[in-house]
């Protein structure tokens, strides 16, 4: 990720803060051009949330959220911002799971346009859906990606010029799943790409959504993309995410979750591939009896780092929030897992619970788990429980007893260390995909 | 079929086994009974190749082939079966996977050709049976969330799978009701050929009520120091070890 010789010199001579600052206004006239006002609205307070908060170094900065990873080093770099979507490659790669199909290409949704279905559902474009449907994205645009208090939102709020819109009216139970195939790249190094996503889930709605992160080729690349889902009173909401980038691909991702009362959702994030990928999960527990399920899957080799910190925050009585993951790091690969439960003075009889669990396979290999509570109510039930630990000898031992051969006896237990899991998905035939796809990852690891 | 030869095992620098000669014909069952510490599972776990113990002396031959220079894996694909005194949990591995894939292996190295699906199905069903094994527990994981006789079952039913040609089951009686020792020891008998052998590791007499021994031995500090019949096992379930023992030192 280096740029010509004189590209360099001039960088060091600025800040790394003021490159990106200096890169944003030079392209501010013609993201305002090209937006509408909703997208519009917030540039100029997220430009001054990054001039204030600067890129955390390791080990500080945002109470401690990005204490375990360098993420200064993969924002180095004279980065130039994808304006379009890449030209659409004859195969496919995508996930073999039927639903609504969105294609985005660095960002931009390679159809500039808004589906609509008959139950009332909407889906596509966010930039469509910013131009057809004003009100409606003006009135959640924005509204919980904390992009003034978190410097890679801003960079997201900064320059999105698209993403994914997703609604579900009041009451309406879609059968099918969104199913999103998301491409980083156009074969040339240095690439840029932002997007935003915003998902509306009625009261009483029910719907799933599948994301497939996937890049195109080994150019060097860097996304910075956020997520809002407002899950409204009594509606359940299924989200998946795969990641699955290139070598040289950078990824910092956030999704913030604002969930009201009575309501369900239930996220799953799997880390395949990829150079770095950083995932920030924020979840709002802004309604009683609310559910929330976070779980997650790294598969760390190689020089790969996957960092996920999560942030779930009970504000109100009778909420419940369970977060199972878990990690597999080999070669000089690195899983992070950073878990901040905030139980507000009031939540009481909330129930949270968090656990992660991670196998270390080689001397270079990295674990790191940081458990975080908060706890200010007093009737609360609170347990998060870490591990990291090596494959159990009995358990291959038992194995090979029966036949197997030590590296197939290997193989099998982490495959089932992460299919208990992966198998928490309810969106049909996707679990058997993403064994496989984990399976194709730990025969490599 | 196994022939043992003046063994010597250690674990952790600690010899355990000081000295087994011990020989198995085809159609034989040997129960190997005696006190506490006295090496019986050590014995089970250097047949079956367990890398925590080291053979510091003697030779055990395997139908003509050095046994002792074989992985755990080959010796269990060439027909030894042990049964787990503690059968291990494996979350996540589904029993049906984990014997497609032992039972495959085994195939291989025997030069068959491998099952196909609804072969491997129907044989599932029909050994399942044997132990009177729930056949849901086929769809879970590898004895997650077990009961002690579920486990101790599922080990016979591993067993009815493979098809071993010498099983050593060791101590597969502890931790079992009245029922599951029944149907655990009539499994083991309904599986008996003329071609195949079982050790039996047992501290109590009543498991050899439906697992009718050949021979008895006795194992006492590492060594076999008394042989007999069946009816050694109903005597020393009276009386005991330390007549044996008195003998013995």
């Amino acid at each position: 990720m280096t740029g010509s010789s004189t590209n360099m010199n001039r960088a060091m001579e600025r800040s790394l803060e003021q490159q990106w600052i200096d890169r944003y206004r030079a392209d501010h006239d013609a993201l305002a051009a090209a937006s509408a006002p909703a997208l519009n609205a917030p540039r100029k307070a997220a430009l001054e949330a990054f001039e204030r908060l600067g890129i955390p170094a390791k080990g500080s900065g945002n109470g401690d959220r990005y204490h375990y990873t360098d993420l200064r080093a993969a924002f180095a770099g004279e980065y130039r911002r994808a304006t379009e979507a890449a030209a659409p490659k004859g195969s496919s790669t995508g996930l073999d799971c039927p639903g609504h199909r969105i294609e985005l290409s660095n960002g931009f949704c390679r159809e500039a346009r808004l589906y609509r279905l008959d139950n009332g559902v909407m889906y596509g474009s966010l930039a469509a859906a910013a131009q057809e449907e004003p009100q409606l994205v003006a009135r959640y645009y924005g509204e919980l990606t904390q992009s003034e208090e978190d410097a890679f939102s801003a960079l997201a709020a900064m320059w999105a010029l698209d993403g994914v819109f997703i609604y579900v009216p009041a009451g309406v139970k879609e059968p099918l799943p969104f199913v999103i195939e998301s491409e980083l790249g156009d074969g040339r190094d240095l690439l840029s790409v932002y997007a935003r996503h915003l998902y509306i889930f009625e009261r009483g709605s029910a719907a799933q959504v599948v994301l497939h992160h996937r890049s195109d080729g080994d150019a060097s690349s860097l996304s910075c993309q956020t997520r809002e889902v407002v899950v409204d009173e009594e509606a359940h909401a299924e989200m998946v995410e795969v990641y699955q980038l290139g070598p040289q691909a950078v990824s910092v991702s956030g999704s913030y979750v604002r969930q009201a009362g009575n309501s369900r959702f239930e996220s799953l994030s799997v880390s395949l591939s990829g150079s770095l990928l950083r995932h920030n999960l924020v979840a709002s527990l802004d309604g009683r009896g609310v559910e929330n399920h976070m779980n997650g899957v790294m598969l760390a080799g190689g020089t790969e780092t996957f960092d996920y910190a999560t942030d779930i925050r009970h504000r109100v009585p009778d909420g419940s929030s369970h977060e199972q993951f878990k990690s597999i790091a080999a070669g000089d690969g690195t899983a992070v897992f950073s878990g901040r439960i905030y139980v507000a003075p009031d939540a009481q009889r909330t129930n949270a619970y968090q656990q992660n669990n991670a196998l270390l396979l080689t001397p270079g290999a990295h674990v790191d788990t940081k458990p975080q509570l908060e706890i200010y109510a007093d009737d609360v039930k609170c347990s998060h429980g870490a591990t990291v630990g090596q494959l159990d000898p009995e358990a291959i031992y038992y194995m090979r007893q029966r036949g197997l051969s030590l590296d197939e006896a290997r193989r099998l237990q982490m495959y089932g260390f992460v299919r208990e899991v992966l198998d928490k998905t309810r969106i049909e035939g996707l679990a058997e995909t993403l064994d496989r796809l984990a399976e194709d990852k730990i025969d490599r690891l | 079929m196994l022939e043992v030869k003046n063994l010597h095992a250690t674990v952790d620098g600690k010899e355990i086994l000081r000295g087994i000669n011990f020989s198995v014909k085809a159609g034989e069952v040997h129960a190997i009974m005696g006190p506490n510490g006295s090496g019986k599972s050590t014995f089970a776990s250097v047949l079956a190749g367990n890398e925590r113990f080291t053979v510091t002396e003697g030779e055990v031959l395997y139908e003509g082939h050095d046994l002792l220079s074989m992985s755990i894996e080959d010796r269990a694909r060439a027909g030894i079966f042990l049964g787990f005194q503690y059968p291990v949990e494996i979350p996540g591995v589904s029993m049906a996977n984990f014997l497609k894939v032992a039972l495959q292996e085994k195939r291989k190295y025997q030069g068959l050709e491998p099952l196909s699906a609804s072969e491997f199905l129907r044989m599932m069903r029909d050994r399942a049976s044997v132990v009177e094994l729930d056949s849901k527990l086929t769809s879970r994981a590898v004895n997650e969330g077990f009961s002690g006789g579920e486990k101790k079952k599922n080990e016979i039913f591993q067993m009815a799978m493979l098809e071993p040609k010498l099983a050593i089951l060791d101590e597969t009686d502890s931790g079992l009701d009245i029922d599951a020792l029944r149907i655990v020891g009539t499994g083991v008998t309904k599986l008996k050929r003329p071609d195949n052998a079982t050790i039996v590791i047992t501290h109590y007499q009543r498991l050899l009520d439906y697992i009718v021994p050949d021979y008895v031995h006795v194992l006492y500090k590492g060594r076999i120091i008394y042989s007999g019949d069946k009816d050694l096992a109903l005597k020393l379930e009276k009386e005991g070890y330390d007549w044996l023992i008195n003998q013995y030192e």
